[in-house]
């Protein structure tokens, strides 16, 4: 495990030397006792002691996701006690070598050179695995640039045409980066980089050399923006995580340039970012002239989404051979950002041209001007580094020497290096559909969205409603990020998992701050959260006729904090993440049960515990009673504090450390008695016909009802000016009842799931995008095939079909995470327990086979689902428990597969 | 390129008409268009001296075309627009006393039928010596279509350093969307709070504008939201703001104008009237 509070600096081996910086996080160096991994932008990182050699290879190598036959144990006779008698790895290689460090130095050199293999030229031709673009439509442009976007968790970079720019401001936004809007609603949001990503190609008009000279920069009319496009496209490479642009373009004078190339944000170093272009004169010889610019700020006007930089300082701006340009944004309240590029360009013969500097309006540029042939290559590689003060006090210093030596080595490399992170990604996260090519490719994107979404080594970061794909939402982190998002990386990256749960983890801090201003105790969440935990929904907002409006979300939307507590709690049933669990784990559980336990309210009239004025899911009800989501997760928070604290006090393992932590809350046997007798009385929602009432008076309000082709609806906003009128009608936003029904599906017999998905599938507009995947995936469940593909067809449309018409902001990360679930707990039926992993196929009639990966404790298991036939495979080291609806749980050992058929609507047999 | 070559406007012995020639010259002076004054006449020649038949003064003939047309006015006026698709016309209301629906006289009606170019016409009565485009009020109903259109408003604005007031007034009823392709409707209270919604949707609205309509970051755009009958809040807003102009992208169909017929009744503002050209309306029909 790696302690935040003992990252040191050892110095610096030989044999760290030795490797190089980028291939560094492969190398794990012992010595004299210490153990030292490294970050993958190659910091050493020491681990925490004793550890012996097993626990190297069969935890951290796993955690980094090595094959155990990939492992190389370079060590001379005697190391380790002298003894290889803790070496119980058959799968890795040893090497008794005199000399290790120069063995190891060897295989680095033969590794670099394997970055140098055949790289892509072109996006990939399985349209299951690109979203394509053609041309540009200003009406469309928004959407398409959020879902074009390119990022790595730390900076995300929308998908704007290198030669135009953004219709709204800049695309390119850093993570956990915030500033205070100054409006009359201060409010921090996500700050903005300097753009990086326009490049200007020019044709230059002939003339003489002291024409030229004359002629200012400014002043060239052929550029690309003019003319026409005879082709014109951008393409996604979901599978290489790179955004394509192909063009070819004709002057107003008849010549055609060919343009291809992509730009992507490095998955392997995170503050690497790329761009690559290939430019051929189809019928033309003469002068080109290239930008590849450092935007100052890209617009004039400011927008209120963005906080604008209070300073930006060309720091560096040179012309010559490895000569970085520097750009630097300084916000008022301390943000800064600093974008350093140094740009390449490669000529007939593989001549490198270093770049001249302009400096034009608004911009920064590299730029070159060179005698381009009919028919040859030219090609310009842009290398990118991005740094901020949270990386740095001195950011532009850190950007200026990472760039200088990201250039030293060619582009191949860094790209090498990036595929193979995105090889190792997709092995797991990869879904096949056989009969259903666009679902598949939908599951794809979602899984492409939210992998590029997380930065796993950055655990001081989570995932904003829109990721880094727009600046919708100010980067604020809602329950999207927990109930919608997590169990997709539970399940396929649980690095990312805990790093998103270490996030609330670390923001303890501002939620107990929360409870006490709201005079509460323990730890309540915000309902949007940003750097520090804090509330930082707006208070108010103004009306279009200038009036306040009062925003209650913050002060009453309070589910979100049973919501983490749950989902620490899911990341621990999947992953079995004891660490996890009796420590960062324990204290959300135990704080959060605090705040439920004095957020509650016993009345005389019937001696219950309820929750008044409350918001739940359904936000078209504000300032409620015992809303039946909220009620039931503050219950279910209760009782799993008191058990898992019990629990683990009794285990020997985990004992000490407990006592410690209850010890330090001050949380004592009485507490814990406390939180399980109110649990115990918090009231239960009624129920009418089997169907649970959304909360207290419910039943009683006007019943209207919606057309289910009306779907995605969505009050219009109008409306919610009036709220009091449709918090009048029993019309929903989004799942609630049915939202409950799926995360505590054991709580609820099939009989009860079915009668409130009827009556509340007729009322529910699906105002939201979290909406419809939930609906979908509860129907599946209850068998209502039909009407479970068709909101998998609207939650897989959010994004990649704009359908609910705010996809410009940002994409939808929530319903990215809502559709994977969709598939995989709804189709597939994949439930976990304490005991093992079960599934239960109901696949749509068109789906021949479902097939995709998940780790259950700690092991990664391959599962091939039809409606005919389960099949899993246990590719992991340990064995598990796992079966089938109605078939029991069967051991699963390592390199196993066991199989079933279904033999009655809900039972399935094992067959040999 | 210019979006105007030439500013016609038809003149005839009437005070109206020639009222509304400081309009037009200042409007031509932002689009760096020429100034055309025509007279149609039923027949060539009834007027030797056009300057003195049509009692003008020769400075109000500075830097103009004065052409004499012959054949029936509102037929030879729609001809000759027709004739110059970079043009704009502008009129009064109505020039005689002879006011048939939304008040527009006879010709101004028959213009505006057939202009497939803008039309901006001025109110009777107002006091139009020294008037500038510096306010203007621009009517949006959520469409792509309509955003394209106000590229001459917008030409105007940033020659004048004028400021632009969006007003987003519904033009859908009960349906969830626009039909239009790439239309921008308000937020259907989507996704979390309005307080994100709105305030996105109206930074993407303005934005999307400036980029369709061609409206440069010299101009400034404020945004109203309307939430009543489109004609009712153009009116309202006409009153509050006093714009110089009002810019009405218009989809051409007059027996069915209800809103472009209400406005024109009762405002005191001069009107641009802009067609939205027929490709975007038959992809409204669709």
């Amino acid at each position: 495990m790696v302690s935040d509070a003992k990252h040191e600096k050892p110095a610096r081996s030989r044999l760290e030397e030795m490797v190089p910086t980028h291939l560094r996080h492969r190398l794990v160096h012992q010595d004299s006792n210490e153990w030292t991994t490294y970050s993958r932008s190659g910091e050493p990182l020491v681990r925490e002691q004793p550890h012996n050699l097993t626990w190297v290879v069969t935890r951290f190598a796993r955690e980094c996701g090595i094959d155990p036959k990939e492992i190389l144990v370079a060590y001379r006779t005697g190391d380790f006690g002298g003894s290889r008698v803790d070496l119980d790895i058959k799968e890795a290689t040893f090497v008794d070598d005199g000399n290790p460090v120069a063995l190891l130095g060897a295989i680095a050199e033969h590794m670099e050179k394997g970055e140098l293999d055949a790289l892509p030229e072109g996006p990939h031709m399985d349209p299951a695995w690109v979203i394509l673009r053609e041309g540009y439509d200003p009406a469309h442009e928004l959407e398409v640039e959020s879902l074009l976007t390119v990022s790595n968790g730390y900076v995300g970079t929308r998908g704007t045409l290198f030669e135009r720019g953004s219709p709204l401001g800049p695309g390119t936004l850093v993570a956990g980066l915030f500033e205070r809007i100054k409006e009359d609603n201060p409010i921090p949001a996500l700050v903005a980089a300097p753009e990086w990503v326009r490049v200007r190609i020019s044709i230059l008009p002939e003339e003489s050399e002291e024409e030229r000279e004359e002629e200012t920069a400014s002043s060239f009319e052929n550029d690309i923006l003019g003319g026409t496009y005879q082709q014109n496209h951008r393409v996604l490479d979901m599978g290489s995580a790179m955004l394509w642009r192909e063009l070819k373009h004709q002057d107003p004078a008849g010549r055609v340039t060919s343009v291809r190339g992509f730009r992507l944000a490095s998955q392997e170093d995170r503050h690497l970012f790329l761009q690559s272009f290939t430019l051929i004169p189809e019928n033309y010889s003469g002068r080109l002239r290239v930008e590849a610019e450092a935007d100052l700020y890209p617009s004039k006007h400011k927008s209120y989404l963005n906080p604008y930089p209070s300073r930006i300082a060309i720091v560096r701006a040179r012309a010559g051979k490895g000569e970085p340009i520097i750009v630097n944004y300084s916000y008022a309240g301390g943000a800064q950002i600093s974008v350093a590029q140094i740009g390449v360009l490669n000529v007939t013969g593989n001549r490198l041209m270093h770049p001249a500097v302009s400096r034009i309006e608004n911009r920064v540029a590299n730029h070159w001007e060179f005698e381009a042939e009919l028919g040859k290559e030219y090609r310009l590689d842009r290398f990118v580094s991005i740094f901020t003060s949270r990386d740095s006090r001195k950011p532009a210093k850190q950007s200026r020497a990472h760039v200088t030596s990201m250039a030293e080595r060619p582009m191949e490399t860094h790209l090498r290096s990036h595929l193979d992170n995105w090889k190792s990604r997709w092995s797991v996260a990869n879904i096949e559909i056989e009969g259903d090519p666009a679902s598949e490719r939908a599951l794809r994107f979602a899984s492409y969205s939210l992998l590029s979404a997380a930065n796993p080594d950055d655990d001081r970061v989570s995932i904003g409603a829109r990721a880094l794909t727009g600046n919708s939402y100010f980067g604020h982190v809602f329950w999207d990020t927990e109930i919608f998002m997590l169990p997709f990386f539970i399940c396929v990256a649980p690095d990312v998992a805990r790093s998103l749960l270490m996030y609330r983890y670390h923001t303890l801090t501002g939620a107990r701050k929360n409870a006490r201003k709201n005079g509460y105790r323990g730890a309540m969440f915000a309902w949007e959260s940003a750097d520090t935990g804090e509330e930082t929904t707006p208070r108010h907002m103004t009306s279009p006729s200038g009036e306040k409006i009062r925003i209650l979300t913050g002060d009453q939307e309070h589910h979100i904090t049973a919501d983490v507590a749950y989902t620490a709690w899911q990341y621990y049933l999947y992953t079995g993440d004891r660490g996890f669990l009796a420590g960062p784990g324990a204290e959300i559980l135990m704080e959060t049960a605090r705040f439920w336990a004095s957020r509650v309210v016993r009345k005389k009239d019937d001696g219950k515990f309820h929750i008044e004025h409350a918001i739940g899911p359904d936000e078209y009800h504000e300032d409620i009673a015992d809303n039946a989501f909220t009620n039931e997760m503050a219950r279910w928070n209760l009782r799993q504090a008191a058990t898992v604290a019990r629990e683990l006090t009794r285990s020997p393992e985990t004992r000490a450390g407990v006592l410690e932590l209850l010890d330090r809350l001050r949380v004592d046997e009485k507490e814990l008695s406390s939180w399980t007798e109110i649990a115990d009385d918090i009231v239960i929602a009624k129920e009418r016909d089997g169907v649970t009432e959304q909360f207290r008076g419910y039943f009683g309000l006007e019943d209207q009802t919606v057309s289910l082709e009306r779907q995605p609806g969505g009050a219009d906003f109008r409306v919610f000016l009036d709220i009091e009128t449709l918090g009048r009608t029993q019309l929903l936003k989004q799942a609630d009842v049915v939202m409950l029904q799926y995360l505590m599906s054991d709580q609820f017999s099939m009989e009860q799931k079915r009668r409130s998905f009827e009556y509340y599938e007729t009322r529910t507009l699906h105002g939201s995008s979290l909406s419809p995947a939930i609906y979908g995936l509860m129907a599946a469940r209850l068998e209502k095939g039909e009407s479970a593909f068709r909101y998998f067809k609207m939650a897989a449309e959010v994004d990649l079909e704009n359908n609910m018409g705010n996809a410009s902001g940002g994409l939808h990360s929530a319903a990215q995470g809502g559709l994977w679930q969709g598939a995989i707990m709804g189709f597939a039926g994949m439930q976990a327990s304490l005991e093992g992993l079960s599934l239960s196929p109901k696949l749509p009639a068109h789906w021949r086979e479902l097939r995709f990966q998940v780790h259950w404790r700690g092991q990664l298991l391959l599962i091939r689902a039809s409606n005919q036939r389960l099949e899993m495979e246990n590719s992991g080291w340990e064995p598990v428990l796992v079966g089938a609806r109605g078939s029991g749980l069967r051991e699963l050992a390592p390199g196993a597969a066991r199989k079933w058929k279904p033999v009655s609507e809900n039972h399935w047999q094992e067959v040999a | 390129m210019k979006l105007v070559n030439a500013v016609y406007v038809p003149l005839d012995r009437s005070d109206a008409a020639k009222a509304v020639i400081p309009i037009a010259s200042a409007l031509a002076d932002a689009l760096g268009a020429t100034l055309c004054f025509v007279h149609a006449m039923e027949h060539a020649g009834a007027a030797d001296d056009l300057l003195e038949y049509l009692q003008l003064q020769r400075k109000q003939l500075h830097h103009a075309i004065l052409e004499p047309l012959e054949g029936e006015p509102a037929e030879m006026i729609s001809k000759t627009i027709a004739e110059h698709p970079r043009s704009m016309v502008v009129m009064p209301v109505r020039s005689g006393e002879n006011a048939g629906s939304a008040g527009l006289g006879p010709v101004s009606l028959q213009v505006l039928k057939n202009a497939r170019c803008p039309v901006v016409l001025v109110p009777h009565g107002g006091e139009w010596e020294n008037w500038k485009p510096m306010r203007m009020l621009l009517p949006q109903d959520s469409t792509a279509a309509c955003a394209a259109a106000v590229a001459p408003a917008a030409e105007i604005a940033d020659h004048s350093k004028a400021s632009l007031t969006l007003l987003h007034v519904p033009s859908y009823s009960g349906k969830p969307f626009s039909p239009e392709q790439g239309a921008l409707p308000l937020p259907r209270y989507q996704d979390h709070q309005p307080q994100h919604a709105l305030v996105a949707w109206r930074e993407e609205f303005i934005e999307r504008l400036r980029e369709m309509g061609h409206v440069t970051e010299n101009t400034k755009l404020k945004l109203i939201l309307g939430m009543n009958d489109p004609a009712d809040e153009i009116l309202a807003w006409d009153k509050k703001l006093a714009p110089d102009l009002i810019v009405l992208p218009w989809y051409g169909d007059f027996e069915h104008a209800s809103v472009l017929k209400k406005v024109l009744l009762e405002t005191r503002s001069p009107v641009m009237v802009i067609p939205i050209a027929e490709h975007a309306k038959d992809e409204k029909a669709a």
